[in-house]
């Protein structure tokens, strides 16, 4: 071999090992970006690749009243499912009586199964399970909407095949008709699956019932079937939060009762009763005439899918006095034996006011014209006021701002500035006209005034309770003063010598003190004033003010001379007073005379 | 190369080679067999012989076997636990799915227990169940100073049966719904007072509990003759006025005024 020959295999020689080198570096290199660089990224994307996701559905918190008694729970329920396609004549299924053994039958017989544990006419059902007269068949059809897992499970026993089960949450409640307008009712989801709030409180705490969806991730194989060894990742659903209410159940029956017993007597368009307690400002029952089921919110007419008393404006009439009366004590402008000479007309600014029903002209206290609830005497109480210093405490009683209990919908009602008021209107706004309000601000005007002056405002949400057990407390209600100690205790007075000797002397309870005041006042509508309202509210024990109770109808039917609410608010009253055990008056009534001098029993 | 060799048999020292090679040329004579312990000490420049390995005694037979066995049964048993343990672990996801169901089945089954327990005490099922029991009322309760040992009020006696106030059952049931109670309550309503006028109820203050009763009734009635007045065509369709239908446009959503 010749010396070149030589050279040409060496050069050969080390050109291949070099090649060899390069390819083993090439792969070496690769090695180490696929299992040391780039190692996460890679097995990121075939972890993607496997796994799957699945959605795991919180369940919506429950709503419960103050005692724990559910009246808003979902519940799982099933959409019962066919596909058409891809059906044989007859099918195999376990025998149904227990036995073991597999039997056939046909489709006859299954949809005379399905018929009776879904309790549909057989005929129409058949034509649902299968395809009619050689029309395609479909891939999805509903044969049943939201069925209980019993009836899903024994239509699952009668083994047709494709016919599956949807699972999804249903919303229940359990009382009926009981706070109904309050907790309004839902929707179902976008995807069906779910239901969401659309009105009431299930619209308003929605973020708090709903809950957060959790997920559940595992790993499939290439043949879609789950690989039973690997890890699975699950984040588990936050079930929503339950939301307490201040109501009372029983009391909200008691209530609800009573406004529709009221509404049918009255033939009145509605009727609403509220009850809060005094010393907290916690709504206990709120009962409308109308009422709403919201498993069916369809069977109610929708002016009364929500609450009358946080919806409905309407003037107050002789209740709104409370404001004037507590006003003029407040600013030290009249004292309870402040005296008057009352007549039945009275003219001033060229404006006359006139009382309800004609009478003598009497030498009259200020306590005997609330007593009385005279307008001329009302009027002229309220003069000793500005109408900056009377708008001032409208507002700071709640006037012309809408109460927000976690209901859509609340009425501000209106409550113009005084010096937009025009010449009469100055004067009406005295006594309850010209000027709007819900029956939730009385109710709100009357706490404050029992409340020693304190305004707390009014509340719906006890709290809200998480999954673990624990209650989150909702943000506090704000207080303010209105008055002072001493006019709410002046006012206590007055209001006392309304149920003593003046207009409302039909809402006594026996063994409490009560105090309150009436109301009539004149409804507008687009035609002027054709209708009146109708209201009472009150106070008790009124040694120790725990709740009121606001008793108003709206449009009743007949003479307003006999109107009354005065079974309606003794019968809540009592029933409130006897549920919570407080102790009856142990003192006297500390009302102030109506008239002055000694005879008191003057015609009306 | 025999850097290597040299470095192999000092190490080992029961290998070595006899002086074969000489140089780079090898020798003429062919050595004679040595035993492979008896090997001589080597020169460091000599290659390597072939030589006859001893024989392996009995004892090192028997070792290697028992090797053997006990690698293969350690094989076997990892193998082993690697498939029970595989079974155990798809076993336990078959037990979760299965309880999964389980505690599915079970919460539906208490959900729809607590729902009807919520139902049957619902405050309006309560009272028509005690009306059914023919309970009234209470009148009001009777008061007693503890302080003074005296009545300070003695109690009022339940007013019986139609006379009371507090008619109870007047709401519909939890699960009846406002519409059937309606149309039920008509069908009473009918029987006992035929045509009684809306409105009349309130000019008359003397009897409240008869008056609303009365008003009770016409107001269902009303409602009633509404639903009765509706004819059914062929099809099974209520048949609708045309103004009732709007020209079958949906009308336009009503502002509420606060004081209508």
């Amino acid at each position: 071999m010749s010396s070149t020959a030589l050279d040409t295999a060496k050069k050969r020689m080390r050109f291949l090992l070099i090649l060899s080198l390069a390819a083993l570096l090439a792969i070496a290199g690769r090695l180490f970006w696929v299992q040391g660089i780039n190692a996460s990224t890679v097995a990121d994307a075939a972890q993607a690749d496997r796994q799957r996701e699945e959605v795991i559905a919180p369940t919506r918190g429950s709503i419960v009243d103050r005692n724990g008694t559910l009246l808003a729970v979902s519940v799982d329920r099933y959409d019962l499912v066919i596909d058409q396609r891809d059906q044989r004549d007859q099918f195999r299924r376990a025998k149904r009586d227990g036995t073991n053994g597999s039997e056939f039958i046909g489709w006859d017989q299954a949809v005379k199964e399905l018929a009776q544990i879904l309790d549909q006419d057989p005929a129409e059902l058949a034509t649902s399970v299968q395809p009619q007269d050689g029309a395609k068949p479909k891939g999805y059809v509903v044969l049943a909407k939201g069925v209980t897992p019993e009836v899903k499970n024994e239509v699952m026993e009668v083994g047709i095949p494709r016919l599956s089960p949807l699972l999804r949450s249903e919303r229940q409640y359990p009382q009926g008709v009981i706070a109904g307008p309050l907790l309004g009712f839902v929707r179902n989801s976008e995807d069906q699956t779910s239901v969401v709030g659309a009105e009431g409180l299930e619209l308003s705490q929605e973020k708090h019932l709903k809950g957060t969806e959790g997920s559940r991730k595992i790993e499939v194989s290439a043949d879609g079937v789950r690989i039973p060894v690997t890890e699975v990742e699950e984040t588990p659903a936050v079930n929503g939060q339950d939301v307490m209410l201040t109501i009372d159940s029983d009391v909200n029956y008691v209530a609800q009762r009573e406004a529709e017993k009221k509404q049918k007597q009255f033939n009145a368009q509605w009727v609403s009763v509220v009850v809060q307690e005094v010393k907290t400002g916690k709504i206990l029952a709120i009962g409308d005439s109308a009422q709403l089921d919201p498993n069916d919110p369809g069977a109610t007419d929708p002016e009364f899918r929500r609450s009358v008393s946080i919806t409905r404006a309407f003037e107050p009439g002789s209740t709104g006095k409370a404001a004037i009366f507590a006003a003029a004590i407040d600013q030290g402008a009249v004292t309870p034996k402040t005296e008057f000479r009352v007549p039945n007309k009275y003219t001033v600014t060229k404006e006359t006011i006139n009382d309800s029903l004609p009478h003598d002209t009497f030498d009259m206290t200020a306590a005997g014209i609330f007593a009385r609830s005279y307008n001329t005497g009302t009027v002229m109480v309220g003069n000793k006021l500005t109408k900056k210093q009377r708008y001032d405490y409208m507002r700071k009683f709640g006037l012309g701002s809408p109460i927000y209990l976690g209901l859509n919908g609340a009425s501000a009602g209106q409550l113009a500035k005084p010096e937009n008021w025009d010449r009469r209107q100055q004067y009406t706004t005295m006594f309850g006209q010209g000027y709007s309000q819900t029956v939730l601000h009385t109710a709100s005007i009357f706490q404050t005034l029992a409340n020693g002056g304190e305004r707390i405002a009014p509340s719906l949400i006890e709290g809200y309770k998480n999954d673990d057990g624990s209650v989150t407390e909702p943000d506090q209600s704000k207080t303010s003063r209105v008055v002072k100690k001493e006019t709410a205790k002046e006012m206590l007075k007055l209001m006392e010598g309304v149920v003593e000797s003046g207009t409302g002397t039909k809402m006594k309870i026996p063994g409490y003190r009560v105090g309150g005041k009436t109301g009539t006042g004149q409804a507008a509508s687009d035609k002027g004033y054709d209708g009146y309202s109708y209201s009472f509210a009150g106070v008790a024990p009124l040694d120790d003010p725990q709740y009121v109770v606001v008793a108003t109808m709206y449009r009743p039917q007949g003479s307003w001379k006999n109107f009354s609410v005065a079974d309606t608010f003794t019968e809540v009253m009592s029933h409130v007073l006897n549920t919570y055990n407080v102790p009856p008056s142990s003192t006297k009534s500390e009302a102030y005379d109506v008239f002055v001098g000694k005879e008191q029993k003057k015609p009306w | 190369m025999t850097q290597r060799a040299q470095r192999r048999v000092t190490k080992t020292a029961a290998m070595t080679a006899q002086t074969v090679v000489d140089g780079s040329a090898a020798r003429a004579v062919r050595p004679e067999p040595v035993a492979a312990s008896e090997l001589p000490e080597l020169d460091s420049r000599q290659r390597v012989t072939l030589s006859l390995v001893p024989r392996i005694n009995e004892t090192n037979k028997r070792s290697m076997l028992v090797m053997v066995i006990a690698l293969v049964v350690v094989a076997f048993s990892v193998i082993v636990t690697l498939v029970l343990m595989n079974t155990s672990v798809a076993q336990r996801q078959y037990d979760i799915v299965s309880l999964r169901n389980q505690e599915r089945v079970l919460s539906q089954e208490n959900q729809a227990l607590l729902k009807e327990a919520q139902s049957l005490s619902a405050p309006q099922a309560l009272a028509k169940k005690a009306k059914a029991l023919g309970l009234v009322a209470p009148g009001a309760p009777g008061l007693v100073d503890l302080n003074d040992n005296s009545i300070t009020k003695s109690a009022d006696k339940a007013v019986e049966a139609e006379g009371n106030s507090a008619n109870y059952a007047t709401l519909p049931l939890p699960g009846q719904s406002i519409r059937e109670k309606a149309k039920a309550d008509t069908k009473k309503s009918e029987s006992k007072a035929p045509v009684p006028t809306v409105g009349n109820a309130s000019k008359d203050d003397a009897k409240p509990a008869t008056d609303s009763a009365d008003s009770k009734n016409s107001t269902k009635s009303v409602v009633k003759d509404e639903s009765a007045t509706r004819k059914i065509a062929d099809d099974g369709r209520p048949v609708f006025k045309d103004s009732e239908l709007n020209g079958g446009t949906i009308p336009a959503p009503m502002i509420k005024s606060p004081t209508n």
